[in-house]
């Protein structure tokens, strides 16, 4: 009987701890560029100097993404060409939070979503994207740019996606 | 292969590359004009930057110009009201963008104008300073059709002449929720 209890309470202690572990994980947050100077050796390698651009180019998905600073603010810039939608937009951040294993993007119109980490990239929304060079992405841009000027819609009537 | 494997097979290549317009979803709005709909449900990306009420993207069918040819376009569920005032306006513009006082877009001017179908209709506009802005100017029309909300949301590459934010408001005045 002691056995079990001293086995019972060595087990809770174990939960206890681990929970706690959970619950302590340290969390960076960063909402202004100078912060995010401040902080960035908190964050994934691949953030750690803006700007950064992320991209994807297959014939399900072209898209390039930019975050960028602005004076004190941080910016998101997006381009998207899938085969029902052609779409860009820019967004400031309100916050940009790490928890060591993903991000989350707050924007200032109160959108907030998850940006899962990988090792060369991220995933976002199920669609992965590479970290890539500015020329890639100014590439990438310039061909979304020229879907939409043939379609001349948000909608792909030119070419269901072919590249 | 079996018949139903192969008819599940193409169905799904049908689906896959089935003609564009027909995601287009049906607008939420009568015009005087050819406009066609692209709602949010089921396009992972194109709502990823918007607040919670947007609900799709207005195209404009014989409008060569692309700053007047797609509006945003927000619906307000929870708005209750049946006039449209500053106040309102003002709120509606927050849930969109945020609140004036914190965001970055600047609000440079607030205006009322009377619509025939819609009574009066509300428009702000937000500057972005930003040098490389992708939109300088955003044109937020907030409004009141068959009971519904709706706000709309114009986006310049560059700021707008007088004339063509005068083209943009006769196209909104003559729109009419379903």
């Amino acid at each position: 009987m002691e056995c079990f209890v001293y086995r019972l309470k060595i087990g809770l202690l174990f939960i206890a701890l681990s929970l706690t572990s959970q619950f302590c994980k340290a969390e960076t947050c960063v909402t202004t560029a100078s912060e995010f100077e401040q902080k960035k050796d908190q964050l994934p390698k691949i953030f750690q100097n803006l700007p950064v651009m992320l991209t994807t180019d297959s014939w399900l998905l072209t898209a390039g993404l930019e975050i960028r600073t602005v004076g004190p603010k941080i910016k998101l810039e997006g381009h998207v060409w899938k085969p029902s939608e052609i779409y860009s937009d820019d967004s400031y951040v309100k916050k940009i939070c790490y928890d060591g294993t993903n991000f989350n993007v707050t924007l200032e119109n109160g959108k907030s979503y998850d940006v899962k980490i990988k090792s060369e990239g991220v995933s976002i929304s199920g669609f992965s994207f590479e970290k890539s060079s500015a020329s890639v992405f100014a590439g990438i841009v310039e061909k979304v740019k020229k879907a939409q000027s043939r379609s001349n819609t948000t909608v792909d009537n030119s070419a269901n996606g072919t590249r | 292969m079996n018949k139903l494997t192969l008819s599940i097979f193409f169905c799904a290549l049908g689906l896959l590359f089935s003609s564009s317009p027909c995601l287009a979803k049906k607008s939420p709005f009568t015009a005087g004009e050819d406009i066609e709909f692209l709602g949010k449900e089921d396009k992972a990306l194109l709502d990823i930057n918007k607040s919670t009420a947007f609900s799709g993207v207005l195209t404009r069918k014989d409008v060569k110009e692309s700053d007047q040819r797609m509006l945003d376009v927000y619906e307000f569920s929870a708005a209750s009201a049946n006039k449209m005032d500053k106040d309102l306006c003002q709120k509606l513009a927050d849930q969109t963008f945020g609140p004036s006082t914190e965001i970055s877009l600047k609000t440079t001017s607030q205006e009322l104008f009377a619509s025939p179908r819609s009574g009066q209709i509300c428009e702000i506009i937000l500057r972005d300073e930003d040098e490389r802005a992708l939109f300088k100017e955003r044109h937020f029309f907030a409004f009141i059709t068959n009971n519904k909300t709706f706000g709309l949301v114009a986006r310049f590459h560059k700021v707008p002449t007088k004339e063509k934010a005068k083209e943009l408001r006769t196209f909104i005045k003559n729109l009419r929720a379903y």
